[in-house]
């Protein structure tokens, strides 16, 4: 067992730091009313036929109706009850899935699609530092940053299409907002979720060859609004991840968020959650196959799965299964990124974590039903069907037969 | 507190035990949420998601104390991270600082970032919920003895992390890492 150390003596906070922090409790005297009204409405027992209020949000089902406080006296329950929010959890997970699943196909990275024309690319002048530029290395200007107004952006960047709006091809390229940190809401309250960003000719060339499907980008901006999204100037304007980085290192530690022309930030996690974003950069596939497969398929029922990230960013899925281990193979251009089944802030290597296998086009995309997201972290036992392809492969620490992943069984 | 125990029948209904529970912890636990999730009616929808579960315990014969409600409103508030982040690990970590309310001095803003997410949830409960050790440690499902080991380290996180911010323009001055 351990033994924890014995703090000193003397182990509070300097009285004025403590007074500091203590000014900056954010829940004040605004916050009386609203917490006189939740006081009164959650204490709220009505003649013994409690029913206390669940949300506030406007709803069709408001507790006390007749039937909830029915089912209230018959049960001694509320009608809203565990089980009721466990259905409405799963029920949520489910939309969120079909949501995640709907991007996958609609997606930027679809096939048909090109660019209408290549974005205007001026000569690209080098990044030259500058006193004035944005540098979240720097506190002093990452201070002035926030107290401009300044919000960080994350989110995917791609290309105009011909397909896109006339107003949203203005600038040639586009970002869907994914989250934002400071006054960004205004952002996701736009009807068309990609917003027209306007890029400096350097930041556009080094985009450009590799922009091409969508990629995750950091903007940060002191004017941004769903109209236009301008990046502060400077090389910290837009950042991107390094997925091959992060693969060979530990959460935690990897450096991965860096500008367009390579410089690595240093703190990233502090100040934009870069280990996040780096957790989410995407990995080849290293056993994947091209057109629809031949033969008949099998039906396997994984009884646990097993991801594997190497150190050149390329990743793996090995299922156990009742006929043995099998060595899975996607799609072409299918990818792989950390499992969305695991909360933000572990710090364990992504070569270990569970993984999310997206397709991003193929036969599986062309319009039929068994389009699929495979989240082994969400979903570490399942059933799926593939065809026997009676070649053997490796993944990790597992051998076994490689199977061409059809879909997982309805 | 005491006055839960001075309720004047011996047997008090259901009813009687919630509405002592919720007088004693209804103002801590809305605090307590107000101060970490936007926007600010999301504190109230928490706040009765936290007393239907209340009354599930006393109806089950509990008679949840102040520390053991608040251990209630903590994972509800991290089930609400959670599902207003889309379920995606991205969206989590980033709404996190999205959907906190803001802490208007700077430098106390930076100093939190600079902690550990347990350095700092650690923190706040002392000095702005004004809980004691020994309610830290049960809303947190740690021993009390390591509740304090930590708190005193994450004090020493805060102070320095305040005093590299202060000298921000030093020339040697060291990156601050959570």
């Amino acid at each position: 067992m351990n033994t924890l150390p014995v703090p000193p003596a003397n182990d509070e906070l300097d009285p004025s730091l403590a007074a500091l922090l203590r000014g900056s409790d954010p829940c004040g005297a605004e916050h009386d009313s609203a917490l006189a009204r939740s006081r009164a409405q959650t204490a709220a027992i009505p003649g013994g036929d409690y029913a206390p209020v669940f949300s506030q949000r406007p709803s069709p089902a408001a507790p006390g109706t007749a039937r909830g406080t029915a089912l209230a006296r018959e049960t001694g329950r509320h009608p809203r009850s565990r089980n009721h929010r466990r259905a409405v959890a799963i029920l949520a997970v489910a939309a969120a899935g079909a949501v995640v699943a709907g991007v996958g196909v609609l997606g930027p990275w679809g096939d048909a699609p090109q660019p209408a024309a290549p974005p205007a690319v001026a000569p690209t002048p080098t990044p030259t530092p500058s006193e004035s530029y944005f540098n979240p290395d720097d506190n002093a200007r990452l201070n002035a940053f926030s107290e401009a107004g300044g919000v960080r952006i994350t989110g995917w960047l791609r290309p105009a299409l011909p397909s896109d709006a006339p107003v949203a091809r203005s600038t040639g390229w586009l970002l869907m907002p994914s989250a934002a940190l400071g006054e960004g809401e205004a952002l996701f309250q736009a009807t068309d979720p990609w917003l027209p960003i306007a890029l400096d000719a350097s930041d556009a060339a080094a985009l450009g060859d590799q922009a091409g499907e969508g990629m995750l980008v950091v903007v940060a901006s002191t004017d941004a609004k769903p109209s236009l999204i301008t990046p502060v100037p400077g090389p910290y304007g837009v950042l991107v991840s390094d997925p091959a980085r992060l693969a060979a290192d530990s959460v935690g530690e990897a450096k991965s968020l860096k500008t367009l022309d390579g410089t690595y930030l240093q703190r990233p996690d502090v100040e934009y959650n870069g280990t996040v974003l780096a957790q989410f950069a995407t990995f080849k596939m290293i056993y994947a196959y091209t057109g629809k497969p031949s033969g008949t398929t099998e039906r396997f029922k994984a009884k646990a799965f097993h991801s594997h990230t190497d150190a050149q960013a390329r990743s793996c899925i090995a299922a156990s299964t009742r006929q043995g281990v099998k060595i899975l193979s996607f799609p072409e251009r299918s990818t792989a990124s950390a499992s969305i089944a695991e909360f933000a802030g572990q710090e364990s290597p992504v070569a270990g974590y569970p993984l999310r296998i997206m397709p991003r086009d193929g036969w599986l995309g062309e319009g039929d039903d068994s389009t699929f997201i495979l989240d082994t972290g969400d979903t570490p036992t399942a059933e799926f069907t593939g065809f026997p392809t009676a070649t053997n492969g490796t993944c990790g620490e597992y051998s076994g037969e490689v199977i061409q992943f059809e879909a997982l069984a309805k | 507190m005491e006055g839960m125990t001075t309720l004047p029948r011996p047997a008090p209904s259901a009813e009687e035990r919630f509405a002592a529970v919720h007088a004693a912890c209804h103002d801590t636990v809305y605090r307590y949420l107000a101060r970490r999730i936007l926007p600010a009616h999301l504190a109230e929808d928490l706040t009765g998601e936290v007393f239907v579960i209340v009354w599930e315990k006393v109806l089950d014969g509990a008679h949840p104390q102040v520390p053991y409600v608040v251990a209630i409103a903590r994972n509800l508030l991290r089930n609400a991270y959670r599902v207003s982040a889309k379920a995606t690990k991205l969206r989590t970590a980033l709404s996190l600082a999205h959907q906190r309310p803001a802490v208007q001095n700077p430098l106390v803003a930076l100093g939190l970032a600079a902690l550990k997410e347990t350095e700092r949830e650690l923190l706040l409960l002392t000095y702005w919920d004004s809980f004691t050790s020994e309610e830290i440690a049960v809303i947190l499902g740690a021993s009390p003895g390591a509740v304090r080991v930590r708190l005193h380290r994450a004090r020493k996180s805060f102070a320095a992390a305040l005093e590299s911010e202060s000298t921000q323009h030093g020339p040697t001055r060291k990156a601050v890492r959570p």
